[in-house]
């Protein structure tokens, strides 16, 4: 059932993700999980499966570690628990993007374990030359066989089509991003949380209707509030808001986000060649660098255009415990940041999501210190 | 129990290691003067081949660290890391080799002397994360090196495909082209079929060397696992090719004379995962009740084979195989292999040793040590420890643990025999 309102919408579809999905199921149409936003999910939308996001969010871990050491990250263990739980039990399958250990190594632990699911890997290149360019055609034509798909002309219009509709739902996030940033658009950092992870789990239909709906609707209501203090937040998956509205009642500004349920996964909305084979390609080696396959001094370049076009006085990285690729580039982010006066903080989070007493104290002392030096 | 000790090693060919590694150290700290230009790089893939047909001297950051572990060093390299905020959870090689190279590569008195600055660095793009960070950090903080960005696609062994090698074959004679135009030398073809010969040769010993470890009593043990070093940093030279022959001569005389380890070999264990390196001593803690390590899982990394005849494909497919074999990118492979080694060699229990410093072979552990239950009633104990770093390895739980293993074992062994 959809809601009038939008962001109860997609809180309601967050929360109730497994339920709809499974619902979905039964009513015929078919779902492939993916963990990373690496993962072509145009392939799959246009093999006829829905693609679905695996997200840890925030809960329990107990299951889990009957297969999982302690020193994983919360996404994993989550996710892996929710299936232990039976919430995925409607994925045929998962495509895995060799993004990272954690994934790569858990992608194995599930296909031991749910052996009804079809797991498959594929590898992405790290180079963005042209041999590169060809490894990626050749791994994400490798893929379509691997799904049975032959990649014929029949198959290569569903594919330009599903280009298109998932180019429509980024380019709608982006624009949620910049009405945000500009102001037209009074969006609490929490609302914008659910409204782009709903869209990892709605149809993307459904979605683009609702977040189209969003911003027209914010638009008219448009009253906007300034907090003090402007930060930068980043990491990888945030599991739950709360940290975000805590920020924000503590006098924090999210003006941007580098992580993977934020804008990271977005841009650009789409690539820029006519075969849709390469369009997709291209639109995945150019998009915005993750820790998990770059070099810091990737993403600092990214940063460095951000950093100056606002005023960002801080930056608080919002980390999932045990997450090697974010916290193997923390001390050369560190140190740039340094180097520019600007003031950071790393926090380090479990499956809980909880913003505990030490957090709460870690950030006001934060966003004090960040204001007084900004006076 | 201490947190620290070292193994007691009984092949005649311990002592070879210690010169070959003390040579090979020896080799790394003079090639500057020598006019040989120095690359770094990361271990188990077709590139140390490549450099020593060309003349060039390659250096394992990675195996700098167990020696680190060993002469205690890594401690200090660890406060260097911390202190620039790389966290405690990450790989103890990481930690310690970045710090290491911010801190006492110029002034520590090592005997084994210090690693030489590098002139080009191979950065990985595939392998575990933490090697590809190691690698990112080491750009920065040698400026002045040329860099090869290396990509290598990650695959289970099952699953590679034609256009997979022909990635890695690109990769390998990208590669080549790098290090003729940044050192000026030519690569002689002739040379590398024979370095790709001369490393099929030595991975071929190896897996003889292991197979004697099948006899009862077994000719050596884990805890000889250093020489290991020639697979490592000597592929491709007969530096390893001749060290191995002695070995493998050794232990046919061993088994001959029917030689074990220990005067009365009650029961074999497999360990799973890298060893303890501040804490080798470790293995022998088993041989005291009887208990002899005679498998490992990283021994067979270097279970393959290259055709000289073609060496530029064997190299590329060296570099695909070697680390899935061992880690979690081809866990089916990882799985089989140790459930082989099981029967192969006898096995009365494993060790999972889970190592807070690699996830990457740490993960699907409990799903083997299941298999090994179910299929082959084979009894495993977990062992929290990490191979880097003695703060995460705590003598007293791990004594409890193995203590009630050992006897449960034993006591299993009484019953059947
Ligand atoms: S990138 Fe970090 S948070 Fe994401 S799966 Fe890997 S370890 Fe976990
Ligand atoms: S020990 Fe494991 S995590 Fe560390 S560098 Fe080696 S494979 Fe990677």
């Amino acid at each position: 059932m959809m809601i009038s309102d939008p962001i109860a919408s997609f809180q309601q579809a967050y929360e109730t993700s497994s339920q709809i999905l499974s619902r979905i199921h039964d009513q015929g149409q078919k779902l492939f999980g993916y963990f990373c936003t690496y993962t072509p999910i145009e392939l799959l939308a246009a093999c006829g499966y829905l693609p679905v996001r695996i997200m840890g969010g925030r809960g329990k871990t107990e299951q889990c570690y009957h297969l999982l050491p302690e020193f994983i990250c919360p996404f994993m263990k989550r996710s892996l628990e929710r299936a232990m739980n039976g919430e995925y039990h409607f994925l045929s399958g998962i495509v895995q993007s060799y993004s990272c250990d954690a994934v790569c190594g858990c992608q194995a632990v599930w296909k031991n374990n749910f052996p009804d699911m079809s797991l498959y890997s594929i590898s992405l290149p790290y180079n963005s030359n042209p041999q590169a360019r060809e490894f990626y055609i050749a791994e994400f034509k490798n893929l379509l066989e691997k799904l049975g798909q032959p990649y014929d002309p029949c198959f290569q219009e569903k594919l330009r089509q599903a280009i298109e509709q998932y180019r429509q739902v980024r380019q709608a996030v982006l624009n949620l991003y910049d009405s945000a940033q500009s102001g037209l658009l009074d969006i609490s950092a929490e609302e914008k949380w659910y409204a782009v992870q709903a869209g990892f789990v709605i149809p993307p239909d459904q979605y683009l209707e609702l977040i189209n709906r969003l911003i027209q609707r914010k638009k008219e209501a448009s009253v906007h509030k300034k907090n003090p203090v402007s930060v930068i937040i980043s990491g990888s998956e945030i599991g739950h808001p709360d940290i975000l509205t805590y920020i924000e009642k503590t006098g924090g500004r999210i003006v941007w986000d580098d992580h993977c349920t934020g804008i990271r996964s977005f841009e650009p909305a789409d690539g820029f060649v006519e075969d849709p084979m390469e369009r997709l390609v291209d639109r995945y080696m150019k998009r915005s660098p993750c820790a998990s396959r770059s070099r810091a001094e990737d993403r600092w370049l990214q940063w460095e255009k951000k950093l100056r076009h606002s005023d960002v006085q801080g930056v608080i990285f919002i980390l999932q415990k045990f997450c090697t690729p974010h916290l193997s580039d923390i001390p050369y982010f560190k140190e740039q940041l340094k180097k520019r006066g600007i003031l950071s903080i790393v926090l380090e989070m479990d499956e809980s999501w909880e913003v505990s007493g030490q957090i709460r104290t870690r950030i006001d002392g934060f966003l004090d210190m960040v204001q007084g030096k900004n006076g | 129990m201490d947190k620290k000790s070292k193994s007691t090693k009984r092949l005649q060919a311990a002592k070879d290691v210690n010169r070959i590694v003390f040579e090979y150290y020896m080799e790394c700290s003079q090639a500057k003067s020598q006019g040989i230009p120095v690359g770094w790089m990361p271990p188990m893939n077709g590139a140390i081949e490549i450099l020593y047909a060309m003349g060039l001297q390659p250096v394992f950051p990675e195996n700098w660290s167990p020696v680190c572990a060993a002469f205690g060093l890594a401690s200090q390299n660890f406060e260097i890391s911390e202190n620039m905020g790389y966290s405690i959870d990450l790989c103890g090689y990481l930690r310690n080799i970045i710090g290491y190279v911010h801190g006492p590569i110029e002034t520590s008195q090592c005997v084994l002397g210090n690693l030489p600055i590098p002139d080009f660095l191979l950065s990985p793009g595939g392998g575990c994360i933490p090697v590809m960070k190691i690698f990112h950090a080491l750009e920065r903080r040698f400026p002045d090196a040329a860099v090869f960005r290396a990509d290598l696609p990650q695959v289970a062994l099952k699953d590679i495909q034609p256009h997979h090698i022909q990635y890695a074959v690109q990769e390998i004679q990208r590669l080549i082209s790098f290090l003729e135009e940044t050192t000026g030398r030519k690569m002689d073809y002739d040379k590398l079929e024979e370095a790709v010969a001369l490393s099929d040769k030595a991975c071929v010993l190896w897996d003889d060397i292991m197979s004697y470890r099948r006899y009862i009593p077994t000719p050596f043990s884990a805890a000889e696992i250093g020489i290991m070093f020639v697979m490592v940093t000597r592929q491709g030279t007969r530096i390893a090719v001749d060290f191995l022959e002695k070995v493998l001569d050794e232990l046919k005389d061993r088994v001959a004379r029917k030689q074990g380890v220990i005067p009365e070999e009650k029961i074999r264990l497999f360990w799973d995962n890298i060893p303890l390196w501040y804490n080798l001593g470790l293995f022998n803690y088993f041989e005291e009740m009887n208990g002899v390590v005679v498998a490992e899982t990283y021994s067979t990394a270097w279970s393959i084979r290259l055709d000289a005849e073609d060496p530029i494909k064997a190299l590329a497919l060296k570099s695909l195989k070697s680390y899935p074999l061992v880690s979690c990118v081809s866990m089916d492979n990882r799985m089989d292999s140790i459930i082989k080694a099981c029967k192969e060699y006898s096995i009365d229990g494993v060790i999972f040793h889970r190592n807070k410093s690699c996830l990457p072979i740490t993960l699907g552990q409990m799903d083997i040590k299941r298999r090994l239950e179910e299929q082959l009633q084979i009894p495993s104990i977990i062992i929290d420890a990490d191979h880097m770093d003695e703060r995460n390895f705590f003598p007293a739980q791990f004594r409890n643990r193995a203590d009630a293993f050992m006897e449960m074992l034993l006591a299993k062994r009484k019953v059947t025999s």
